[in-house]
């Protein structure tokens, strides 16, 4: 962590600008801001800590040889957390696992079990999410586990902050058609 | 974030609890991993597609858009993350041909000679064995597919309908079908190229960068990303059709450039040039590992009723679930029909004791036979132990598979062996 403070005065505008042109330091510090979200965020979009882990790795060699493509700070976190999402997705594929559709009828973590008469909505609406394709629990990753907004979301995922949160509502509609 | 409904806490919750908390970042570790990536040309196959000219990509490009392919083989090898494992095999970049690879096809085998590094350090040319079932129908739409016959005639002309002016949508081929010989056995090559979505009038929705082009028997696929590019090669061979396809992917937002291209369809060239296939015969016994999951589709509801404390269900039947284990006689998809008692220990304590009949299905032939098991909790949920006895029918007759299933809330772990004949006979006491 020593080297990544040497840089810390350096400002955020400058930090972009000193990791694209292939400062070390500048490129770790960006690591350490933002490599857990990233990694986060493909957790819960593939809930495999190996899948994640590659993927975010992944992300990182992308960014290392792309960042130079990133306009302007605020656009630097959707575009990294975008990077890791797409690699969990092509990970995914690669290793033609399909964690994201996986359906657990667990339904919860909870020591013991839960009682099966009494649990079924949990367990719907996580068999629901679990349902959902890589592209829409991408999505549901950055917008609750980023907290992305919608100008961020419209960031990551190229389309338009009101295409964004159309994507959302009509997500929302369908896992609300489904638990009905 | 705006205001936050039940269902938008509901959600939230269930994906902070999939994100688990923060950790330490060793930012030194994953930077060394990026430099080794950097410094180290490799090149893997992965499924995605193939080429022509620049020339030809570039006016595609700008009549219809871009392209970058993302997708998931029958089987595969490949390059992968930096520093990272994962289930395709790893080539250095090397001056000498590496030796010969191979990759199983039904009861045949497949054997290459993988091409030499990537010019340019993609850690991603990837390319893939493909059993495809349905083709992308509706470029601007997701899930518009259309069933594809089995011949490999039937596959070219659905390719070849997927490109032209008269698409509405950006996944397009730039050449082909050019006529090639695989291993013998006549063959067509595609180039295809995806334009880009952001770049595509008429598709607002489908911004988030890919989508695939075609879907396999098995539920895996073949998918293209923003600006894409890849070779697609279907053979036909006996009767059989041998699909491959093999891309380059850098990544979103990078768009391949003329030598990527060029790069790639040498590689496909002399990859095709290269495959010998085999005809196996059946292999014998064989210690198996491998994992399956809980994915799937529920097709029988399930009946629950509960006397004395005990509930019972019966007739909980999933199918479609991917399983992959080290000998692909045992790879394809499992379906799984189970019934289950759980008894009540104390007040938020149960276990569960359930027997079922399962099925592992591939292009060879299947395996069926009945299993049974235990766990705590209500089933299926954690430390959930069954085990089956499978009879093999097609190209596994006269096989048998005993398996055990270590199941938990994620990839469930399997391990076995195959074996010729039947289990012994039970031994009684007088």
């Amino acid at each position: 962590m020593e080297v990544v403070t040497r840089i810390a005065d350096r400002g955020r505008a400058g930090l972009l600008a000193a990791a694209a042109a292939g400062d070390e330091y500048a490129f770790r510090r960006i690591i350490v801001e933002h490599h857990d979200d990233m990694r986060r965020v493909a957790l819960s979009i593939c809930r495999d800590r190996a899948v994640a882990e590659e993927a975010t790795q992944a992300a990182w060699l992308i960014a290392w040889r792309k960042i130079g493509d990133v306009r302007d700070e605020a656009s630097l976190r959707p575009w990294l957390v975008s990077v890791a999402a797409n690699e969990v997705k092509r990970v995914l594929r690669t290793r033609r696992r399909r964690a994201a559709v996986e359906v657990a009828t667990d339904a919860s973590g909870e020591p013991g079990g839960t009682d099966p008469g009494t649990a079924t909505d949990a367990i719907d609406l996580r068999s629901a999410l679990r349902r959902l394709d890589p592209d829409d629990r991408a999505l549901l990753a950055m917008r609750y586990v980023a907290g992305f907004d919608s100008n961020e979301l419209a960031v990551a995922l190229g389309i338009s902050p009101s295409g964004t949160r159309n994507r959302l509502e009509r997500l929302r509609k369908r896992l609300r058609e489904e638990l009905s | 974030m705006d205001d936050m409904t039940s269902l938008d806490r509901q959600i939230a919750a269930e994906f902070l609890r999939d994100a688990g908390p923060s950790e330490p970042v060793d930012d030194a570790a994953i930077f060394a991993g990026v430099v080794t990536a950097t410094q180290s040309p490799q090149w893997s196959f992965q499924p995605m597609l193939r080429s022509t000219t620049f020339v030809v990509a570039a006016a595609v490009v700008a009549l219809f858009g871009g392209i970058l392919l993302v997708a998931q083989p029958f089987h595969h090898v490949g390059v992968v993350a930096p520093g990272a494992e994962s289930d395709v095999a790893r080539v250095e970049a090397s001056p000498t041909p590496a030796p010969r690879d191979s990759l199983q096809w039904g009861s045949k085998r497949i054997y290459y000679v993988p091409p030499p590094g990537f010019p340019h350090g993609s850690p991603t040319l990837t390319f893939g064995i493909h059993d495809v079932a349905r083709v992308a129908r509706e470029a601007c739409e997701d899930d518009t597919y259309v069933e594809v016959g089995p011949t490999a005639d039937d596959l070219t002309d659905a390719l070849s309908d997927l490109t032209g002016p008269g698409r509405s949508g950006p996944v397009d081929l730039t050449s082909g079908p050019v006529d090639v010989m695989l291993s013998g056995h006549p063959a067509k090559r595609f180039v295809l190229i995806h334009s880009g979505w952001s770049d595509t009038p008429g598709c607002p929705a489908l911004g988030e960068g890919y989508r695939q082009l075609w879907e396999n028997h098995d539920g895996s696929g073949f998918g293209m990303a923003d600006h894409g590019f890849a070779v697609a090669v279907i053979a036909d061979v006996a009767g059989e059709r041998l699909v491959f396809a093999a891309s380059t992917f850098h990544g979103p937002y990078v768009e391949p450039d003329a030598d990527d291209l060029v790069a790639l369809e040498a590689h496909v060239d002399a990859l095709t040039a290269s495959m010998e296939i085999v005809e196996q015969e059946p292999a014998g016994s064989a210690w198996v590992t491998g994992s399956t999951s809980h994915a799937g589709t529920r097709v029988g509801a399930a009946t629950v009723g509960t006397e004395d404390g005990v509930t019972g269900t019966r007739g909980d039947h999933w199918v479609d679930r991917p399983i992959t284990m080290s000998d692909p006689r045992l790879s394809g998809v499992l379906s799984v029909i189970t019934n289950y008692d759980t008894h009540q220990l104390a007040e938020k304590e149960w276990m569960t004791v359930f027997s079922g009949t399962t099925r592992i299905a591939n292009d060879a032939g299947s395996w069926e036979g009945i299993g049974s098991g235990v766990s705590r909790g209500s089933y299926p949920r954690d430390a959930v132990t069954e085990t089956v006895v499978l009879a093999g029918s097609g190209a596994y007759e006269g096989l048998t598979a005993y398996l055990a299933f270590d199941y938990d809330d994620g990839p469930v772990a399997v391990r076995g062996l195959i074996f010729p004949g039947e289990m012994p006979p039970v031994a009684t006491f007088e």
